[in-house]
């Protein structure tokens, strides 16, 4: 057989391998979240002041809105700049006037939520703001 | 710079693009690490070192300003440096096969490195480690084309570039 289809053939046995022991130390388990952080929903005009506590295992803060999504109600939309944060607690923004900005312990966020890694002891508040 | 450098600049680099563009629907699938080694080796780095200021700052305009072009300004260049300095020794598609692969499975981890200038490290490591199995699609895959196309684009590109009695 072809030398080089016999080295394709090892060097792709070899990916998935890697690829299987990526997802045996990094991949979702079941047991309980590693990391304890807070959210904040702060909605002035409805009257909406929530402070939740979760566990989670989540890399990013969109896979943990994602997980604790029926919680929160969180909705979101996807943007050329990647997922937009639009509503919490059933209550929507008005994209005209209104959005949610996102501070990391009392900090302005520099990046979208898909890109906030989750901290242990993090807390993320979500404010609903005019522009 | 003669006009026949500036029109092979032109193409190379539009062959860069299209090529990423084809691909684009196979996450980390690409073949700009094929082509930006292929044309190092034919057409020399400091034509190919064009090329790839050419094929990056066409990226910015389709993809808009991001942090990534730092990342993109600075890896593409090197693959071609390293290109440069290993083509002086080596003529088996195995050695450039080695490179593109090693290029793909580091490439998230020196992005994450790029990133972090930008918003910490805090950032950069989570960043590198969800993108773990792109690296290794990215790498083997790099490996794969390499391995299955060096030859056949350096004979069917020697011929054409030999036509347009490039040097």
């Amino acid at each position: 057989m072809n030398k080089k289809v016999v080295l394709i053939g090892l060097v792709v046995l070899l990916a998935v391998a890697a690829l299987f022991g990526y997802n045996q130390f990094f991949g979702p388990d079941a047991k309980a979240g590693e990391k304890s952080v807070t959210v904040e929903i702060y909605v002035e005009s409805q009257g909406i002041d929530k402070t939740y506590n979760f566990d989670t295992d989540a890399v990013f803060l969109y896979d943990l809105l994602n997980e604790v999504k029926d919680q929160v109600k969180f909705e979101s939309e996807d943007s050329s700049f990647g997922p937009m944060v639009v509503g919490f607690e059933g209550y929507k923004a008005d994209s005209t006037s209104e959005y949610y900005h996102i501070l990391i312990n009392g900090e302005d966020a520099m990046v979208g939520v898909k890109d906030v890694p989750v901290t242990d002891g993090d807390v993320y508040r979500f404010e609903l703001r005019n522009f | 710079m003669r006009a026949k450098d500036i029109t092979l600049i032109a193409i190379l680099s539009a062959t860069l693009t299209a090529g990423k563009f084809v691909l684009s629907v196979v996450p980390n699938v690409e073949i700009v690490t094929f082509l930006m080694i292929l044309y190092t080796v034919l057409f020399g780095y400091k034509r190919t070192l064009m090329v790839v200021v050419v094929f990056v700052t066409t990226e910015i305009l389709i993809y808009g300003f991001g942090t990534w072009l730092l990342g993109y300004y600075i890896l593409w260049p090197t693959l071609v440096i390293l290109t440069h300095i290993i083509s002086r020794t080596l003529r088996s598609e195995y050695g450039y096969a080695i490179l593109s692969a090693i290029y793909g499975f580091t490439f998230g981890l020196f992005f994450a490195l790029f990133e972090s200038l930008f918003y910490g490290i805090s950032y950069a490591i989570p960043y590198w480690i969800s993108g773990i199995p792109f690296d290794i699609v990215h790498g083997t895959s790099n490996f794969i084309i390499m391995l299955v196309l060096y030859k056949p684009m350096v004979k069917t590109i020697g011929f054409a570039k030999e036509k347009m009695h490039v040097a």
